[in-house]
């Protein structure tokens, strides 16, 4: 599969006599810049709040670093909890709710 | 029904009495004068089929037995006096979790190390609550290797069916003799469900907890509370004591296990010197006879009691209870080991009759 | 949307009481998870120590037994001598096995009892607010070692996972932490291969897991996990002191690795001596 697809880059290369490393370059920006809304798989969590004792563990776990203490505001138990402050960024891995001690997180994947 | 009349050694009437019954867990920890419990059960319980360990310590035994007792099973332990003192913490849990579990004291003079002779100085700690908070055990005394036999087996109904420690004091005397023992074909043993027991899940909507940890204090009262009304239960139902020749008897011993043998021959001899002496052997010591000794303080020919220990006077506290007042209790005892003649006892008997002891103090 | 992580059976509704940043919660989900992973939860039975987590009966939903201090080990061979074929595991922290319990977790791996024990080691007594434990590390500042750890008259700290592994009796000991996703999922592997060790009937198993204790330590819950990166490690390094060799297949059946000679307490040896 994999040689099909260099051979193709190949012939495209020659052909349009672009450089081919400028076209693997170009394919790979739009593929996984302009695309990976589509491609690379969007997660969900869920924050069950109120368990919540704003460790902070779960920010500093995020591969993305997408979540926060909301500092906004306090949960029943008096904490800041941790909440998604770009959901659409999520990549579903679940290290937030691996490290979470409290199990607040729920995740999902597409 | 046809019994077996076999001469056995008071150590392992023990054993063979509770696997009898049953019981398929032995932990035990060796120390003198009861070693020979674990080593019959070294044998005996393999050979049946069931768990022997000699644990590290007789801390890890008796949490063992918590253990086993939490996971529903009929287990057992035995020590001696200072092994005992280390088990009072795992007591004291087996009490506030409420799990059956038989314990033996195969008692030696103490305190401390003490010597390995009998003695009877553990009364105060087994029924008194050697352990901490508000609880109590089953104590029961037997006074010869066939009653060790029965008592035995009976003690482990008594802890299934109260879901209590049911202890046996005996001493180096009884765990020492040979005596013949008539075995039963079959044991009357109960079979009491124990759907509180920690012993997986199997579908019950809520997991099984033994604990006896209660944070809040309204709940550990209502726990304490519970405790205690099931104590006045068996208080009302499982005293179990001897009279012997109590009618119109002048004096009253009060004696248990070795020193009640003794004090048998001494009413012989009494009575041939014309004295009227009676006997109340209190079997179990908790929950105590009090209501007898009652009963023998009205009796109008009652003059005295004569309660007969090998400690400092342990005993005789409750015997004193009993009495209430309406007779003086006198006291013979014998400490580190030593056993009293029956002629000490005699004469302590002659003197009482003759006027010639006051009370006051126990020596 | 499949969900890919959310709350175990394993555990039971009721909120851990553990402080913001505590490993407890994460070690107590693994071992729920492993239970459930299993389909064990309807047989196993686990014994509650005497710490922070002498409560933890009320979270993992299996049945559960709380022991007296340091004696989890040997309420566990109580338990597993009668259930010969159930999960059972203890949950101790490092002054309930490593102080007061010494002996009993000695004497179980000596014996080879078919248990898995989870030891969680902070290097400080939590639940009792701070003080040294056999394990806190020379220098460290607790409320019995104000002026941080003095080996002159305070002593070195036990490593537990090497000193249990001399016991011949000891099938497979390993240490590893919490402290990421990766050691995470490491320290999830070494449960479930204690797991397996159990279930074939192989010995005596341990885990021991460093965590931190954020509000005994004066820290907070990140720096907890610098801490131990950076200190803890190199008096406890990770990774596994006995039974490496130790191999199951997909069904988590025994295949291979050096093993104690007899389980002891899996057989009736009733049936071999008479």
């Amino acid at each position: 599969m994999i040689r099909l697809f260099n051979q193709t880059y190949f012939t495209v290369a020659s052909v349009f006599r672009i450089d081919y490393n400028t076209l693997i370059y170009f394919t790979h920006y739009v593929r996984f810049i302009v695309l990976r809304r589509f491609i690379v798989a969007k997660g969900k969590v869920t924050f069950n709040e109120n368990l919540c004792k704003g460790c902070g563990l779960c920010v500093a776990a995020c591969p993305k670093k997408i979540l926060e203490l909301d500092k906004t505001r306090l949960n029943s138990k008096g904490y800041h909890p941790a909440t998604s402050v770009n959901p659409d960024e999520c990549i579903g891995c679940a290290f937030c709710a691996t490290q979470c001690p409290d199990v607040v997180i729920t995740v999902e994947r597409f | 029904m046809a019994q077996k009349r076999v001469l056995m050694k008071g150590n392992e009437v023990i054993a063979e009495a509770a696997i009898r019954a049953g019981c398929r867990n032995y932990f035990g920890y060796p120390i003198t004068p009861q070693t020979e419990v674990m080593h019959y059960m070294a044998k005996k319980m393999v050979q049946v089929g069931g768990n022997f360990v000699q644990a590290e310590s007789e801390v890890a035994a008796i949490n063992m037995v918590y253990g086993a007792a939490a996971a529903g099973f009929r287990v057992m332990t035995s020590s001696s006096s200072p092994g005992i003192s280390l088990k009072q913490e795992g007591i004291s849990y087996i009490a506030g979790a409420e799990l059956p579990a038989v314990v033996v004291n195969i008692v030696r003079a103490g305190p401390g190390l003490g010597g390995i002779q009998p003695a009877q100085g553990d009364y105060f700690q087994a029924t008194k609550g050697g352990g901490h908070g508000d609880y109590r055990n089953i104590v029961i005394a037997p006074a010869s290797v066939q009653e060790l036999y029965e008592l035995v087996v009976e003690a482990f109904n008594l802890a299934d069916k109260y879901r209590m420690t049911c202890m046996i004091i005996g001493d180096g005397t009884l765990g020492q003799m040979m005596e013949p023992v008539a075995f039963r074909d079959e044991e009357p043993v109960e079979t009491i469900e124990k759907p509180w027991a920690a012993c997986g899940r199997k579908g019950d909507s809520f997991h099984h907890t033994v604990t006896s940890i209660y944070i809040d204090p309204d709940v550990l009262e209502k726990k304490n509370l519970e405790l205690q009304d099931k104590y006045k239960i068996v208080e009302a139902n499982e005293v179990r004591y001897e009279a012997i020749n109590m009618e119109d008897a002048e004096i009253v011993i009060t004696a248990f296990s070795t020193c009640s043998r003794i004090s048998r021959n001494v009413i012989r001899q009494a009575a041939e010197l014309g004295i009227k002496v009676g006997m109340i052997r209190p079997i179990t010591l908790w929950p105590f006879p009090y209501k007898a000794i009652a009963e023998a303080a009205d009796m109008p020919s009652v003059k005295a009691f004569l309660d007969v220990e090998l400690n400092a006077g342990q005993m005789i506290e409750d015997v004193r209870l009993g009495a209430n007042g309406k007779k003086p209790v006198y006291f013979h005892g014998r400490l580190g080991g030593n056993l009293p003649m029956q002629k000490e006892i005699l004469d302590k008997i002659v003197a009482i009759h003759e006027g010639k002891i006051t009370e006051g103090g126990n020596f | 949307m499949a969900v890919v992580f959310e709350p175990t059976k394993g555990l039971t509704d009721k909120p851990f009481h553990y402080c913001p940043g505590c490993c407890h919660g994460i070690i107590h989900r693994l071992v729920a998870e492993t239970l459930v992973a299993n389909d064990a939860l309807e047989t196993a039975v686990g014994v509650a120590s005497v710490g922070c987590t002498y409560n933890s009966y009320e979270y993992i939903a299996c049945d559960m037994v709380q022991a007296a201090h340091g004696r989890a080990p040997a309420v566990a061979t109580g338990i597993k001598r009668n259930l010969k074929d159930s999960f059972v595991f203890t949950y101790q922290g490092d002054g309930d096995l490593a102080s007061i319990g010494t002996a009993e977790i000695v004497h179980a791996a000596a014996r080879s009892e078919n248990i898995t024990v989870i030891f969680v080691n902070n290097a400080v007594y939590g639940m009792t607010s701070g003080q040294m434990a056999p394990t806190t590390l020379v220098g460290q500042v607790t409320t019995t070692s104000p002026w941080g750890r003095d080996p002159s008259y305070q002593g070195y700290p036990i490593n537990v996972s090497e000193f249990l592994s001399n016991l011949a009796g000891a099938a497979y000991i390993e240490r590893v932490c919490v402290t990421d996703f990766k050691n995470i999922q490491n320290a999830k592997r070494a449960i479930q291969k204690a797991y397996n060790v159990q279930k074939n009937k192989l010995g005596f198993s341990l885990v021991e897991v460093l965590s931190t204790c954020p509000t005994n330590w004066g820290k907070e819950p990140l720096a907890a996990m610098d801490w131990l990166k950076e200190n803890m490690e190199k008096q406890y390094p990770l990774g596994c002191y006995k039974g490496a060799d130790i191999t199951f297949d997909a069904e988590g059946n025994y295949v291979s690795g050096a093993i104690p000679a007899t389980a002891n307490n899996c057989v009736n040896v009733g049936e071999v001596k008479k």
